[in-house]
């Protein structure tokens, strides 16, 4: 459904992030993108929804295809209305103004149809929002607000959601419940999610593929059981040496394990 | 007494039209972050339009007024399409600085158009006025002036709040890539926001120099209008429509008692002395939003 | 900035200097004897303009330091060029030499940059430039109500040193004489660590707040010492042109000075030397165009004058915020580089 060939995404014409990568997302699954700081995960969602324009980044080289067509050269706006919809890294939601008017911002790009069946049914997976309406959004707290970021981009109906690190902030039940949210909305309306996260444990959980990023390109990639099961991943992302228990940071030596894929 | 209810009531219907005008200028600025110093000409402007297009061309009042919010719009999309869509996201100097620019450009075509004389209209309102009371009277331009301001702002501040219209305005305020992202068309709504604004601009000022007269220093009340919109606060519409009154009447009670006595001329710096002392105690206006920097 | 290929600086005394290589030294000589032999080179017209061009460049040079090098909008220059002006005139009628008013002049609008300048303390940004334009009518003010100002003050050619003003090419080596010492005198200041400071506060002041840079101090300092230099320039003016009057100090002055430091190069002094000239050389083209102009479209007649350099400065102004925001200056460096590694690219 939509697909990344080779793509290849320079910042101000001179600082190469994203060198050559692929990635697919095919249609009703979920698919996460791990990596570490800096490896081009959210330049990567930013390309495929059309943010690069504001931070003076381009596609250099690739193309991004939705169904069939291009949309790498494509404006925000119609990206969005083509059904592709990005949860902004951090939380962003607009903090002067209260949460129904937030909910209600993610549909303004609609016609006036369904909006209010879409409206229940978003307060039904975040009931807590629904006895949140007339708080004002910059006073909520972290969880709270990630869960109204998730159900503004819902409104829009997407078919493929883009999501960047939702766990950010979160402490470790928030992330379940959010994460467990996530499940049953995508086993609901179908939708692909592609889900950059650093928390590689719970992203490999929820996801059916996977894709490893660093320093601009996809290192590994295959169905989350095996990335779940290989080595080099459970070492560096997931914290268990070869033994397959915890981490002892006495005995770190960098060097007894290289990575496979270098 | 009647002389203080006098300068009361002019006060207030100068005041709102500085309000009305200071609106236009805090819309731009909360949708697209940029300080439009450009509105005090695009607002003389406006004056001058109409006096064209009732004098030189002896065109009938309203189809006059209907010419100048139909130039002046196009004139906003030009000017939000040429210069400002490049310069979102730059430093706050330059985007002044162009503002300053495109303003001395106005400037420059509007001396080249119509010379620097005074120019007067021809009395578009009838003598005389509606009598309050047995106290004063509130002449006619004073009427049409306060019915206008409030009708136009209680309609922009209607549509801000209840239109979805107004929402797309109010999120693009507030976070204008989140906006892009959800698909609002951020464009469209920056372009009007500079239509609404410059329009208003220009009928405000038609508005005021039907009274006085217009001259090319009349860029005053634009200024003027900055200062309301600053002291107010940029981010609250409601502060300006309680500033532009009160400065209203600052200003006529000051040139109706102080100015005999200290020679003239207080009354116009007197907007500009209270911007300086508001500013300081209260940096971001009366009902402005502090911004929270983030080291 | 860096040597030719193969050359280094060896001690730190090379690292600090200004002047690097004998060749820049010889440039420097060479373009000050230039501008000492200029009067007799070229003709009275000529030499008004380059006397207001260094009259200028003292004042551009003190704006700079404020907007360019320490961040903080000054549209009220203009008026304190005027205040400087003007304590210079009532002094001079006073009996005061010379030598006394002019450094009278300078602290005096100084102090008022001071005074003035106390806003910055407490706003930024573009309340700022607001304040500093609400500064600008309120001295205005003075000068015109508390000083006079309309009417003016005449000033008579003064006597520098036994040498009597009274002609223009006099004026003119005093007036090159100043330019000389601003401009060091600015840029001394930017290289040691006042001007780092500046450029801290410019950068993000809060930032250097938390470095121990006392923002406050700084402030007020960059606003008294760039008004010093408006204060000097403004009484230069006076007395090249002999009168003291409130409608040569305009706000629109002010706003060609800061386009000026734009074009020319926000933060750099050379900056100030391109912009200047490049912007007063637009004005002197459009009033000798002017008439042609007239001419050609004769329904336009009287209004040509004063409305063509306003079109093309804005226009200019625009162009440059638009496609250049980092003005000449940046430009020349692009130049001067590509001309170190020619024939390379980069």
């Amino acid at each position: 459904m939509l697909k990344m060939v080779n793509v290849e995404v320079k910042y101000s014409e001179v600082i190469l992030v994203l060198r050559g990568i692929s990635l697919e997302l095919p249609a009703n699954k979920i698919v996460c993108l791990l990596g570490a700081n800096g490896a081009g995960k959210t330049t990567t969602l930013k390309a495929i929804s059309g943010l690069l324009g504001s931070e003076d980044g381009k596609v250099t080289d690739g193309f991004i295809e939705f169904s069939g067509e291009r949309i790498d050269r494509l404006e925000t706006e119609i990206i969005t209305k083509l059904g592709i919809s990005q949860v902004l890294e951090g939380r962003r939601v607009f903090e002067h103004l209260n949460v129904d008017d937030n909910v209600r911002t993610g549909a303004l790009s609609r016609g006036d149809g369904e909006i209010k069946v879409d409206i229940e049914r978003v307060y039904g997976y975040f009931p807590r929002l629904g006895q949140l309406k007339k708080r004002t959004a910059g006073y909520l707290s972290g969880g709270e607000q990630q869960m109204l970021v998730i159900a503004r981009a819902l409104m829009g109906r997407p078919k493929v959601l883009l999501l960047d690190e939702p766990s950010l902030g979160l402490s470790p039940l928030l992330v379940q419940e959010v994460f467990n949210v996530l499940g049953r909305i995508q086993a609901d309306t179908r939708m692909s999610m592609l889900l950059v996260e650093q928390n590689a444990n719970i992203a490999l959980k929820i996801s059916e593929y996977g894709y490893v990023l660093e320093n601009g390109r996809v290192v590994l990639d295959g169905p989350s059981e095996k990335i779940i099961e290989n080595q080099d991943i459970r070492e560096f992302y997931l914290g268990l040496s070869e033994l397959g228990s915890r981490k002892s940071y006495r005995e770190v030596k960098h060097y007894k394990r290289r990575k496979r894929w270098l | 007494m009647n002389e203080l209810i006098n300068y009361l009531i002019t006060g207030v219907a100068n005041g709102f039209i500085y309000s009305m005008i200071a609106i236009g200028f805090i819309l731009i600025f909360k949708c697209s972050k940029i300080f439009n110093f450009a509105q005090p000409e695009i607002t003389i402007l406006g004056a001058y339009i109409i006096y064209a297009a009732t004098v030189q061309f002896k065109l009938p009042f309203m189809l006059g007024i209907g010419i100048t919010i139909g130039l002046i719009a196009i004139l906003a999309l030009i000017i939000e399409r040429v210069l400002l869509r490049p310069m979102i996201g730059q430093p706050i100097l330059s985007i002044i600085l162009l503002t300053l620019g495109l303003g001395s450009f106005v400037r420059g075509a509007i001396i080249l158009i119509w010379g620097t004389e005074w120019l007067r209209f021809p009395p578009l309102f009838p003598e005389g006025g509606v009598a309050i009371g047995r106290i004063a009277t509130l002449s006619y331009p004073h009427v049409f002036f306060l019915s206008m301001c409030s009708l136009f702002i209680l309609s922009l501040g209607a549509y801000y709040r209840f239109s979805r219209g107004g929402l797309a305005m109010r999120a693009t305020a507030d976070d204008i890539i989140v906006a892009k992202v959800l698909g609002i068309k951020v464009t469209r709504v920056l372009a009007l926001t500079w239509v609404i604004a410059s329009t208003v601009g220009g009928i405000g000022g038609a508005l005021l120099t039907s009274v006085t007269g217009i001259h090319y220093t009349a860029v005053e009340i634009g200024f003027k209008s900055m200062a309301v919109g600053l002291v107010g606060g940029l981010e609250s519409l409601a502060g300006v429509i309680v500033v532009g009154p009160l400065l209203g009447i600052a200003e006529t009670l000051i040139a109706g008692y102080i100015d005999p006595l200290v020679g003239g001329g207080l009354s116009e710096v007197a907007a500009y002395f209270v911007l300086m002392v508001v500013l300081i105690f209260r940096p971001h206006g009366i009902f402005g939003w502090e911004t929270i920097e983030r080291v | 900035m860096r040597r030719r290929h193969g050359l280094f600086n060896v001690s730190y005394k090379q690292e600090l200097a200004l002047i690097r290589t004998r060749f820049e030294w010889t440039l420097l000589v060479a373009f000050l004897l230039l501008m000492a032999v200029l009067p007799k080179l070229i003709s009275l017209g000529w030499l008004d303009f380059f006397i207001r061009a260094g009259i200028t460049i003292v004042v551009v040079t003190g704006l700079n330091l404020i907007t360019g090098y320490c961040g903080q909008i000054s549209m009220g220059h203009a008026a304190f060029m005027g205040l400087g002006g003007f304590i210079g005139a009532i002094l001079m009628k006073a009996g005061t030499p010379f030598l006394l008013a002019l450094p009278l002049a300078g602290l005096s609008a100084g102090i008022s940059g001071l005074i003035f300048g106390m806003p910055a303390l407490r706003v930024k940004g573009l309340y700022l430039a607001f304040t500093t334009l609400a500064a600008h009518y309120i001295i205005m003010f003075i000068l015109v109500r508390l000083l006079g100002g309309t009417v003016g003050y005449e000033v008579a050619p003064p006597t520098v040193l036994g040498f009597k003003l009274n002609s223009e090419m006099r004026i003119y080596y005093l007036v090159l004489i100043m330019a000389f010492l601003s401009t060091c005198f600015a840029k001394n200041i930017v290289r040691g660590k006042a001007g780092r400071a500046f450029v801290a506060v410019r950068d993000h002041d809060i930032a250097a707040n938390t470095l121990g840079i006392n923002i406050y101090y700084y402030k007020l300092l960059v606003f008294f010492v760039g008004c010093v230099f408006a204060g000097v320039g403004g009484f230069l003016q006076v007395v090249y042109f002999g009168w003291a009057s409130a409608d040569t100090f305009t706000l629109w002055s002010a706003i060609w000075y800061i386009g000026m430091i734009i074009v020319g190069g926000m933060g750099t002094i050379v900056g100030v030397f391109f912009g200047s000239f490049f912007i007063l050389g637009i004005d002197h083209f459009c009033s000798i165009v002017s008439p042609m102009v007239a001419n050609a479209f004769p329904v336009l007649s009287g209004t040509v004058l004063g409305a063509l350099p306003l079109l093309v400065f804005s226009l200019v102004l625009m162009l440059f915020i638009v496609f250049e925001p980092r003005g000449l200056a940046h430009r020349w460096e692009i130049i001067r580089e590509s001309f170190r590694v020619f024939p390379f690219n980069y």
